[in-house]
């Protein structure tokens, strides 16, 4: 149905010659509605929906040809209409790159006002013979102007009309307008009309009153130890975590080749200790697509005493199967890997870099892990920078498939140059990123894609060097990778916490080895490290929010110091789990700590009442009901961490179409974005509170 | 008809313009009484689509992001080569203590605190294994930070 303008005062005044039409209009009007025709209810905020007012160039106004890429392309208008007279065809008839689509004007007579935290239902009528088709949406920040701001949902190939509705996020703050259309991205024809755009903006939430959780969540220490030093802890898709030790940084355990690894049950609250056949301690892991945990690499000896060699890096590889709870032995890496990076590819595959040989000089050897031939690739088969990546460099994937060297790493200074790159592994190229502040001092950062991970934002954190040992600092830094050429900018401060006594920090001091977790509610929590290397815990807490680049302070602290060798991840019921802590005086804290977000004591949680199938695919409307109304969908990677680095960790949004209860989670097309495997599946009401995850695998 | 054609209709020939608008709407109402639909008396749009271009699974949509890097790549080194690392990598000196132990190469405080620095942080009087670089063992009887050392309360 197309719905009017609203018909501005003054043409009404130039209609007085015309009011016996008028009348006679308006109870035609009224006949029709009698007739059968429905109302409208909300205010269809797309300018010119039906495409008929054409403008000078005969498109259609307030729209525009937009697109890139190398293809052959048209753009017209055509009768082929769902309403009236007029639809948009774009056709593409051969095909390299890029896309092409009608998207709204980007002024402010054209492009549809919104207000944050609103979500707005957008509809469109189409018929296409390519299944490369997607609602692609734009929006415009108020300070930054306007920015890609995520594809929506995929539109299946259709030769007759059919409608397709999806739900935006709730609208990010900063934002006063958006627009949208539709992207056609391979060979075919595109044919859309009576676009729609309403606000759906819907309540929730209940009173709380868990006093100071309300606002800041609370901490729980378990009542048991962890059996073994939880220096490496991994999610598993069984809602266990698995928790690895190898020799746990203990010579002496070394010596007697006493290698642990435990499988904890948080529901339970049980431990079961896994048979472990080697020294994992220091090695790098990541799990695999069908949800294994590919470990590589780790600890062949520690320093000599005399100083005669200092650590030295295993070449050894295993893959955990949660399904057995068992190590497995695959083919061993060309190198020794100790502090090895671990990254899985939108194909399956998993890429390696950087950490110390078995002599303990540094790797400049890339290792690759084909997923369909389960082993690790020989050297030729392996594109080679033969650069040195230092240890544990923060590796992330793009949407595009190249990897965003952060600058995060583990000890001494960043890499020479910029201290952050873009690794191309086609091209085989490494083109420095800038902007990073103080690069060598972020040894034992953190880094972290941002929610969502469409946006590919990245947000660094804090720093220190083990070798000058200066107080850590209080830097972030922040990248939008959809720019041309994106930047590092400054980001805010972290919050001061307090030291052991609680002796404040001052202006200066931040934090180092700090732990930044993925929240459901698309927030990202900040929490432990310390001062200097292996010492003065900083007790401080805080969240981060993606959508204002701004934290809130004061969160609860983690009673339990954690600094070197400490974790946090997230658990299924939406909890943060953390884990470790290994100062330099050797010993190591063996206790567990649970935090429970503000979100959990909010009010009632939404419940994912069933899925139709936890077997997923890239493209798909995967279909869910749940108990109550939600606002948003979001699928979240268990976390494989250890020194503060999990690069794979990703918050993937899936826009919603929604039919009464039953609910169409589109899922985006490219792995790249969600890279296969088991994901934890949440869904969230509009006071932020998610429901417990349910586990789907995308394939 | 948009709602700026209808008004410019209604501005030209306004008793013309009624008379479609009431006519039209009982037509309608016509059409569907005998069971069909206005927009039945035309063909329905249609596309036509390739049985190929059904059974396909969309493509992954790839953006040009971060496409117009201003730096040139660097230049790769011609092969593997060497890359000294130094065995105290973690920032310990392990010159002090117990192998479990993790000395700061710099410990973060002036000299003549250290030891009250170490003390805060969980360490004891550390033996000395190599040399004692941070002169922490002053009476040098191979124990650092002990009774007798300065800066030991």
């Amino acid at each position: 149905m197309k719905v009017p303008r609203t018909f501005p005062r003054t043409a009404w005044r130039q209609l007085r010659s015309v009011r016996a039409a008028v009348s006679a209009l308006v109870i035609a009007a009224a006949v029709c509605l009698l007739g059968g025709a429905s109302a409208t209810a909300a205010t269809n905020l797309v300018v010119n929906p039906g495409l008929e007012t054409l403008g000078s160039n005969g498109f259609p106004t307030c729209w525009e040809q937009s697109g890139w890429g190398t293809n052959n392309f048209s753009f017209g208008v055509t009768n082929q209409a769902h309403s009236g007279s007029n639809a948009m065809k774009v056709s593409i008839t051969s095909y390299t790159n890029g896309d092409r689509k009608a998207m709204m004007l980007e002024n402010p007579q054209c492009a549809p006002p919104v207000t944050p935290t609103h979500q707005y239902n957008l509809c469109v009528w189409y018929m296409s013979n390519s299944p490369n088709v997607s609602i692609t949406t734009f929006r415009h920040d108020t300070t930054a102007g306007w920015q890609y701001w995520m594809d929506l949902k995929t539109l299946t190939v259709s030769g007759n009309y059919q409608q397709a509705c999806v739900l935006t996020p709730q609208v990010p703050a900063n934002t006063d307008q958006i627009t949208w259309g539709v992207s056609i991205y391979g060979v075919g024809t595109l044919i859309t009309d009576d676009y729609s755009m309403t606000d759906n903006t819907s309540t929730g939430g209940g009173g709380c009153t868990a006093g100071a959780a309300c606002t800041q969540g609370s901490w729980q220490v378990l009542p048991f130890p962890s059996p073994v030093r939880g220096i490496h802890a991994v999610l598993l898709y069984s809602g266990k975590v698995l928790l690895v030790a190898g020799s746990g940084n203990d010579p002496n355990a070394f010596a007697a080749g006493s290698f642990t690894s435990a499988v904890y049950d948080p529901n339970a609250g049980t431990f079961q200790v896994i048979p472990t056949p080697n020294d994992f301690f220091c090695s790098g892991h990541v799990q695999l697509s069908d949800g294994r945990v590919l470990v590589l690499g780790g600890n062949l000896a520690y320093p000599a005493a005399d100083g005669s060699h200092g650590y030295e890096g295993l070449n050894t590889s295993y893959i955990f199967n949660p399904a057995t709870n068992s190590y497995q032995k695959v083919n061993n890496l060309n190198d020794g890997h100790w502090y090895p990076s671990a990254t899985e590819l939108g194909n399956g595959d998993v890429i390696s870099f950087g950490g110390l040989k078995a002599d303990s000089s540094g790797s400049v050897t890339a290792e690759y892990f084909s997923n369909a031939q389960q082993q690790w690739l020989p050297l030729s088969q392996v594109h080679q920078t033969w650069s040195y990546w230092g240890l544990y460099p923060a590796m992330i994937l793009l949407q595009d498939g190249r990897l965003f060297y952060t600058g995060s790493h583990v000890f001494g200074n960043g890499l020479p140059g910029t201290g952050a790159d873009i690794y191309n592994y086609g091209t085989n190229t490494i083109t420095p990123i800038s902007g990073l502040q103080n690069k060598d001092n972020r040894d034992q950062s953190m880094s972290v894609l941002l929610p969502p991970a469409q946006s590919q934002k990245v947000l660094m954190l804090g720093g220190g060097n083990i070798v000058t040992n200066p107080d850590a600092n209080r830097l972030t830094d922040l990248i939008d990778l959809t720019q041309a050429n994106p930047t590092y900018t400054p980001g805010p401060l972290i919050p001061t916490g307090t030291l052991t006594g609680g002796t404040p920090e001052t202006s200066t001091q931040g934090k180092m080895y700090v732990s930044a977790v993925i929240l459901p509610n698309g927030q990202v929590f900040e929490t432990g490290g310390g001062l200097h290397n292996r010492a003065d815990p900083v007790y401080e807490a805080s969240m981060f929010n993606p959508q204002t680049n701004t934290f809130t302070p004061g969160m609860a602290t983690d009673p339990v110091p954690r600094t070197y060798h400490s974790s946090a991840f997230l658990l299924p019921d939406g909890r943060v789990m953390a884990i470790g802590n290994n100062p330099g005086d050797g010993s190591f804290d063996m206790r567990i700590s649970v935090y429970s977000p503000p979100y959990l004591f909010n009010g009632a949680r939404p419940q994912i009442t069933s899925v139709a199938t936890n077997q997923w695919s890239y493209g798909a409307t995967e279909n869910i009901t749940t108990n109550s109304p939600i606002v948003s969908a979001e699928l979240i990677r268990p976390e494989a961490v250890t020194h503060s680095s999990d690069p794979n960790q990703r918050y993937v949004a899936l826009p919603l179409t929604v039919n009464g209860s039953n609910i169409g989670l589109n899922v985006t097309t490219n792995p790249n974005i969600a890279p296969p495997g088991w994901y934890m599946l949440f869904v969230t009401n509009a006071s932020g509170i998610p429901s417990v995850a349910q586990w789907v695998h995308l394939s | 008809m948009n709602a700026q054609k209808i008004l410019s209709s209604l501005r030209e020939r306004p008793r013309r313009t009624a008379l479609v608008a009431v006519a039209v709407p009982l037509v309608a109402i016509a059409a569907a009484v005998a069971g069909t639909t206005a927009s039945a008396a035309h063909d329905a749009p249609y596309l036509a689509v390739s049985a190929k271009a059904a059974a396909q699974r969309p493509a992954p949509y790839i953006h040009d992001f971060a496409r117009g890097l201003r730096d040139k790549p660097l230049k790769n080194p011609s092969g593997p080569h060497h890359v000294a690392v130094a065995w105290n990598v973690d920032g310990c000196d392990h010159d002090y203590g117990t192998v479990n132990q993790c000395v700061p190469w710099n410990i973060p405080a002036p000299a003549g605190q250290r030891c009250q620095w170490l003390k805060a942080n969980g360490f004891g009087p550390l033996k000395v294994a190599g040399r004692d670089r941070e002169h922490l063992d002053t009476n040098r009887d191979g124990i650092a930070c002990g009774a007798g050392d300065n800066g030991v309360a």
